[in-house]
């Protein structure tokens, strides 16, 4: 078995490899990050897992694990974190890890109260143990990455997106992914996740055609329909947006009432998911007047704007900001989200400005440029970060417009493999399946976290949290940092915890609100996303480019003999990586993408 | 050998009075269990490590109660921290006089709280010589060439 590596205080750079062999044998091979600020647990723990054949990695501070799992974000499978810990609550380190990397997480605690189980759920912990652990309650943490995995197929499938398999075989570059995932930089992008939400294959459009011979009409979910469909539920009132009614104000030829109700189900989840966090209130303390369902459809420009210049911008302003921003398609999309710093304040607000300017330039390039196959790996579903490899210029717009535009920007902005890197430095942290619903705010983030893997270009929903988050973009450095506070606020906004927002941001160290996964990764990934959609043959070129590099990801679409199986279900990933036994990366990836990684 | 035989029949008692006598639980067995030909010292590595740890924050402990103004999440955190290693050891009297201890933090009982960490050093200390006991007879007995017992 492999052995555990350990990180004390963010350092250490482990490749995440997955031993050969060991994938062979699922659950066996299992990457575990185990995050406890208690060195006698955690020693503890590591052995139990490796002894539960599992890939271990410890941690002792919940900062320089985020720091690792935003670094490595295709590298790990599940997390196990203490809740009690001196640089962050667990519950937030939670929250953040289920809204930028959507792992499975399971808390532990010697604290077994009833308020405290509670609330670990209601932050959206897959379990909780309570201490001390025995290994037999290890040996089946394993669940919890399938039924994630499952679930988020299925919500994938149910929510009509393109063909997966479709996704996969564009997905075929990602052969390297796993291997030079742990090259410095190289990578492979998570973009399976990506891949396999991609639904869109084209940015906007209804597919009914589905290569597979689905039976539902897959829709994509672009930018723009979404758009569409939350001014709807906006004009409707988020409580009485009914699929009907939001069908009729959308008035897209199409588009049934069914897409659009497994659509609004994800935003509605989403949203409550954003509020939830907030002690099941709408985060009133944000602005004061975000009601988690209705106030987002009444949040204007304005309001955001005083938001972002109160300087706490709650996720639900974000979303809102996001819807704005989806709705104004001027935006200077051409910044490249690489060098864009712009909005990084030292405060924690800054995401706003960075969701304006996501906002504003996206709309330019995601209407063009967003290749289905962007909007593929953008939606990898399990995490934004393939979008940021893949949209050098998405980087700024978190939200779920930054799904597609990041392609589409990734795209038109780098064709070539440095590019990549840039993006990856945005890593926004769109999740491809997520539901970026900009303008609702909290909810879409509740949506992404859902893993409503609506479209990709819903990954704005995503966004909402992870985007605030992925603001950061940019550069990984400052802007990450920031984004890592301003995520953190928000979240903590959320979740009424607003003390623990600051406390974190100031934790996090090195903020590398990786979104977009260490520059490494990101390189790969979102190229490779983009490589994918164009085997497909709906990817233009230009994504070609991408295919060359993604080495590592085995695309599972792409030529590995089924692969395309892979895309959807998920343990089939998980199992197929394993046996790839290759990378690492593939492994975690397919977890989540199915789609992209398949290890060879 | 007969010096072996006796010393692992002495290694069984001893062990299976400290758990009759509440200082070590089956989660210490679990430790044991752990231990395998790819970490041979795991007990040992595990229990210095709680030891060394469990001074430290019997210092700390020691010393934010000696505040004028006592921070109570600060002891109660210690006490966390000190009730979760002890558990996972299986260094079960420990543990419960850390739920006790967490008791009087809440309450911000002080007089509570100072006779709790006594007992905590009492237990602790205790806890601590007849571990190393335990390690000793485990030498002695590979010493002689014999194998520990595996408890059940």
């Amino acid at each position: 078995m492999t052995t555990g590596s350990s990180f004390g205080s963010g350092s250490g750079s482990l490749g995440c490899k997955q031993e050969t062999g060991v994938m062979d044998q699922f659950p066996a091979g299992l990457r575990v990050l185990v995050v406890d600020d208690d060195v006698i647990c955690l020693k503890i723990l590591e052995q139990m897992l490796r002894r539960c054949s599992y890939h271990v990695t410890t941690c002792s501070q919940a900062s320089a694990a985020l720091n690792l799992l935003r670094e490595r974000k295709r590298c790990f499978d599940v997390v196990l974190s203490d809740v009690h810990m001196p640089d962050m609550d667990g519950f937030k380190l939670l929250e953040l890890v289920g809204l930028e990397m959507d792992l499975p997480v399971i808390m532990m605690s010697a604290d077994g109260r009833t308020n405290l189980v509670l609330r670990g759920i209601r932050h959206g912990a897959c379990d909780y143990l309570i201490k001390p652990i025995r290994e037999e309650q290890l040996k089946n943490i394993w669940q919890h990455v399938v039924r994630k995995k499952w679930n988020e197929n299925k919500e994938h499938e149910h929510s009509g997106s393109v063909d997966d398999k479709d996704r996969h075989k564009r997905g075929g570059d990602d052969n390297d992914y796993a291997s030079s995932v742990n090259e410095g930089g190289e990578g492979a992008l998570p973009s399976h996740r990506k891949k396999r939400n991609n639904k869109e294959d084209d940015d906007g459009e209804l597919e009914t055609d589905e290569p597979g011979g689905s039976k539902k009409a897959r829709v994509v979910w672009s930018v723009e329909l979404h758009q569409q469909f939350v001014n709807a539920v906006n004009q409707l009132g988020i409580d009485k947006a009914v699929p009907k009614r939001i069908l009729e104000l959308m008035n897209v030829p199409g588009l049934t009432r069914e897409n659009v109700a497994s659509h609004l189900q994800k935003f509605r989840l989403y949203l409550k998911r954003l509020s939830g966090v907030a002690q099941g209130v709408g985060p009133s303390s944000f602005c004061g007047s975000m009601e988690q369902n209705s106030k987002l459809a009444s949040y204007g420009r304005f309001e955001i704007q005083a938001l972002a210049a109160s300087g706490q911008i709650p996720p639900q302003t974000l979303v809102a900001l996001h819807a704005e921003l989806l709705g104004q398609p001027t935006a200077n999309v051409g910044l490249p989200v690489i060098d864009h710093q712009p909005l990084m304040q030292p405060s924690k607000c800054m995401q706003v400005d960075h969701v304006m300017s996501y906002g504003q330039t996206l709309p330019s390039n995601i209407t063009k440029q967003v290749p289905q196959s962007v909007i593929e790996d953008v939606h990898s579903g399990l995490g934004a970060w393939h979008s940021n490899n893949m949209v050098g210029g998405y980087g700024q717009f978190g939200g779920q417009n930054g799904h597609n535009m990041l392609f589409g920007m990734l795209q038109s902005q780098s064709q070539s493999q440095s590019q990549s890197q840039q993006v990856q430095k945005q890593s926004i942290t769109v999740q491809p399946s997520r539901l970026v619903v900009p303008a609702q705010s909290s909810a879409n983030f509740q949506a992404v976290n859902n893993g409503v893997p609506v479209n990709p270009s819903h990954q704005t929903t995503s966004f909402n949290r992870s985007s605030v988050i992925n603001y950061g973009v940019g550069q990984r450095s400052e802007t990450e940092m920031k984004m890592t506070g301003c995520a953190v606020d928000v979240e903590n906004r959320i979740g009424g915890q607003g003390s623990v927002a600051n406390h974190s941001i100031k934790e996090m160290g090195e903020k590398q609100i990786s979104f977009g996964e260490s520059v490494h990764v990101l390189d790969q990934g979102p190229l490779r996303n983009l490589g994918f959609v164009g085997k497909k043959s709906s990817i233009p070129s230009r994504f070609a480019g991408y295919e060359a590099e993604s080495p590592t990801h085995n695309l599972n679409y792409a030529d590995n003999n089924g692969e395309r199986r892979i895309k959807q279900e998920p343990n089939i990933d998980f199992l197929e990586n394993s046996k790839a036994g290759g990378t690492a990366v593939t492994h975690r990836v397919s977890q989540n993408d199915l789609m992209s990684v398949y290890s060879e | 050998m007969a010096a072996v035989a006796q010393l692992q029949r002495q290694f069984i008692e001893y062990t299976t009075s400290l758990h009759n006598e509440g200082y070590l639980d089956d989660q210490f067995t679990q430790l044991q269990k752990l231990q395998d030909e790819s970490n041979p010292d795991f007990v040992v590595e595990v229990v210095s490590l709680y030891f060394e740890d469990s001074e430290k924050l019997l210092n700390n402990l020691a010393t934010a109660l000696q505040q004028k103004i006592v921070d109570y999440k600060q002891v109660d955190s210690h006490v966390h921290q000190f009730k979760g290693s002890s558990s996972s050891i299986g260094a079960q009297r420990v543990a419960t006089v850390c739920v006790h201890f967490r008791n009087f933090c809440e309450e911000k009982n002080l007089e509570g709280c100072v006779r709790c960490l006594q007992q905590l050093k009492q237990e602790y200390i205790l806890v601590r010589s007849k571990l190393e006991a335990l390690f000793r007879l485990e030498q002695q007995i590979v010493q002689a060439g014999g194998q520990i017992p595996m408890m059940e």
